[in-house]
């Protein structure tokens, strides 16, 4: 007869246990680690960069010209940058894909921020540009105008000084690495460039170098005058991440 | 009997408080644990660069990895020509030429895995990696010359259940870029020249020699920049610097770097310079195939800043010397 006092010990224990059995996040990718990258596996074992054809199998290309005479294959590949001697993805993130502003006050600006990272570990250099699909706009057609700062001169790709709260729009400021140099401080806006009107993309980050890990961050910010309709106001904004060639 | 319940009550309670305890500790776990995900978009792809020669008439299939490193959302694929953008390797994308049915580049490529066609949306869970098998055939009438074009990676997020957002919603892209260069014989001409070597034509002692080099591409193919800077002092040791193998590509000019380990830097000496005649010589050629173009340029380097201290502390010691004398001799004023 197991005594009550075991019991307890033991269930608890059982309890105790099943936290550790529990399904935990599983890592199984076998990675190369430096202080200056990382090489996750897969990637390669899935055959990135590696190209293929009826007839013939390349092996990898890393950097270098493929194996094979040019004449029988067709064709000669190479992948990655010849003088990087590992193929490191060109990745692109941001935090707060999804903007809300909430409920807006006439003449109280809001601002909100999202951090864009880029990694051009094996690429010679990268840019990221941006534009949006129109003004901020309701379903009923009315609109925020863009932002054109407090001397109405700031545009698509020139920032200009916007701190006045009876300056009205939307528009966005750029701080941290490899940004436009005309965002002087916090206080400097442009607005996007607005596909609706064929304007064209604007670059928001730039690097001519390789760069492991650039950061910005992305404030947008809105201010509406007394008028304004009331309404659910949208757009969709695109970033756009190219490495060098 | 009394003794049984009390020993079965007590068994239950003990039982009951164990299972709580479970429970917070269980939940204090998970939450954790619990990987943050505040709607964030993150894609990657590799490789992030594709040169490939090819006659026309054949064909090759590139596979391509993409990642969805943020939360699940609708992918698809597009690729879009592009010309250089300025002189440091950025492409300029022609979207208004983006590949379609209708495109006369069209016949050249065909998406073959995850989807059938280019701008056809696909589901990637976050956390995921896709293979994109793209074939690629320039037809057997094509001129022999480069081609360039961007794969674009396009990720977007669904708006969360429940939220009508006052504001906008991102959508991010992510490119690789494919140099095609069309040939019959895999050994294309490639042309050239050197645009710009420039350093200062005067230097200051101390100071560091900075070199700019702009390559022209003058023919039909890219090509990567083979060479090196050499600098000679007058007295002691040369030093040479490496240009990094970026792609020239066709009717373009590019500014090249040096390269340093895997990283490209500017090219500058790493010694200061002292005193004389500093000549450089830059080296280049195409992939290094083709002959060698040189051309060389001056520094004269002069201890300015030193001078300039010298006349300086002189001026300051003989002001001192000066109101040491008046003051010895205070009637020599009179």
């Amino acid at each position: 007869m197991v005594s009550p006092k075991s019991l307890f010990f033991l269930t608890t224990l059982f309890f105790l246990l099943a936290i550790y059995v529990l399904p935990q996040d599983v890592q199984g990718q076998a990675k190369i680690v430096s202080p200056n990258y990382i090489i996750q596996m897969p990637n390669f074992n899935s055959g990135a960069g590696i190209p293929s054809s009826s007839g013939y199998k390349l092996d990898t290309t890393i950097g270098q010209t493929a194996p094979g005479l040019y004449s029988s294959s067709g064709y000669r590949v190479r992948s990655g940058f010849q003088y990087i001697h590992s193929i490191i993805p060109f990745s692109f993130s941001m935090s707060n894909f999804l903007i809300n502003f909430g409920t807006l006050i006439p003449g109280t600006p809001v601002t909100l921020t999202s951090t864009l990272t880029v990694s051009a570990g094996g690429a010679g250099g990268y840019k990221v540009t941006t534009r949006e699909s129109g003004s901020l706009q309701t379903s009923g057609g009315q609109s925020i105008p863009d932002a054109t700062c407090d001397a109405g001169t700031c545009t698509e790709s020139a920032a200009g000084v916007w701190s006045q709260a009876t300056t009205y729009g939307f528009g966005y400021n750029m701080s941290g690495q490899d940004i436009p140099s005309d965002f002087i401080n916090s206080t400097y806006f442009r607005h996007f460039a607005n596909a609706g009107l064929s304007q064209t993309d604007q670059i928001v980050m730039i690097n001519a170098n390789v760069g492991r890990s650039r950061t910005a961050t992305i404030t947008y910010k809105v201010n509406i005058s007394g008028v304004q309709g009331s309404g659910r106001y949208q757009n969709k904004i695109l970033f756009t991440a190219i490495p060098s060639f | 009997m009394n003794n049984l319940q009390f020993t079965i009550y007590n068994f239950k309670r003990k039982f009951l408080a164990s299972l709580i305890l479970s429970l917070i500790i269980n939940f204090t776990f998970l939450i954790i644990n619990c990987p943050a995900r505040a709607q964030s978009l993150g894609l990657s792809i590799t490789p992030p660069i594709n040169e490939i020669m090819i006659i026309p008439g054949k064909t090759v299939t590139q596979t391509f990895t993409i990642t969805n490193d943020g939360e699940d959302g609708m992918a698809s694929i597009y690729i879009i020509p592009f010309d250089a953008q300025g002189e440091n390797g950025n492409p300029l994308l022609d979207e208004e030429n983006a590949i379609t049915g209708s495109h006369p580049f069209a016949s050249w490529f065909s998406i073959i895995s995850p989807v059938s066609s280019f701008g056809e949306k696909f589901y990637m869970a976050g956390g995921a990696h896709q293979d994109v098998l793209v074939k690629i055939s320039p037809p057997s009438n094509a001129s022999e010359k480069d081609y360039y074009f961007t794969l674009l990676y396009e990720l977007g997020n669904d708006v969360p259940g429940g939220i009508t957002p006052t504001g906008p919603t991102n959508q991010a892209r992510i490119g690789s870029n494919l140099l095609i260069s069309v040939s019959k014989d895999g050994n294309p001409e490639k042309m050239f020249e050197i645009t710009e070597f420039s350093a200062p034509k005067i230097i200051d002692s101390l100071g560091k020699l900075d070199f700019s080099v702009r390559i022209g591409n003058l023919g039909s193919y890219l090509f990567k920049s083979n060479g090196q800077i050499t600098i000679k002092p007058w007295f002691g040791k040369a030093e040479t610097l490496t240009l990094a193998p970026l792609n020239v590509i066709s009717d373009s000019v590019r500014n090249i770097p040096c390269l340093k380990d895997e990283e490209t830097i500017s090219c500058e000496a790493s010694y200061k310079v002292l005193v004389g005649i500093y000549k450089s010589t830059l080296e280049v050629s195409a992939d290094g195939e083709t002959d060698l173009q040189k051309e060389t340029i001056t520094t004269i380097a002069f201890p300015f800043s030193i001078i300039f201290v010298f006349i300086f502390i002189f001026a300051i010691l003989n002001i001192i010397k000066n109101t040491k004398n008046k003051a010895r001799n205070p009637l020599d004023n009179n």
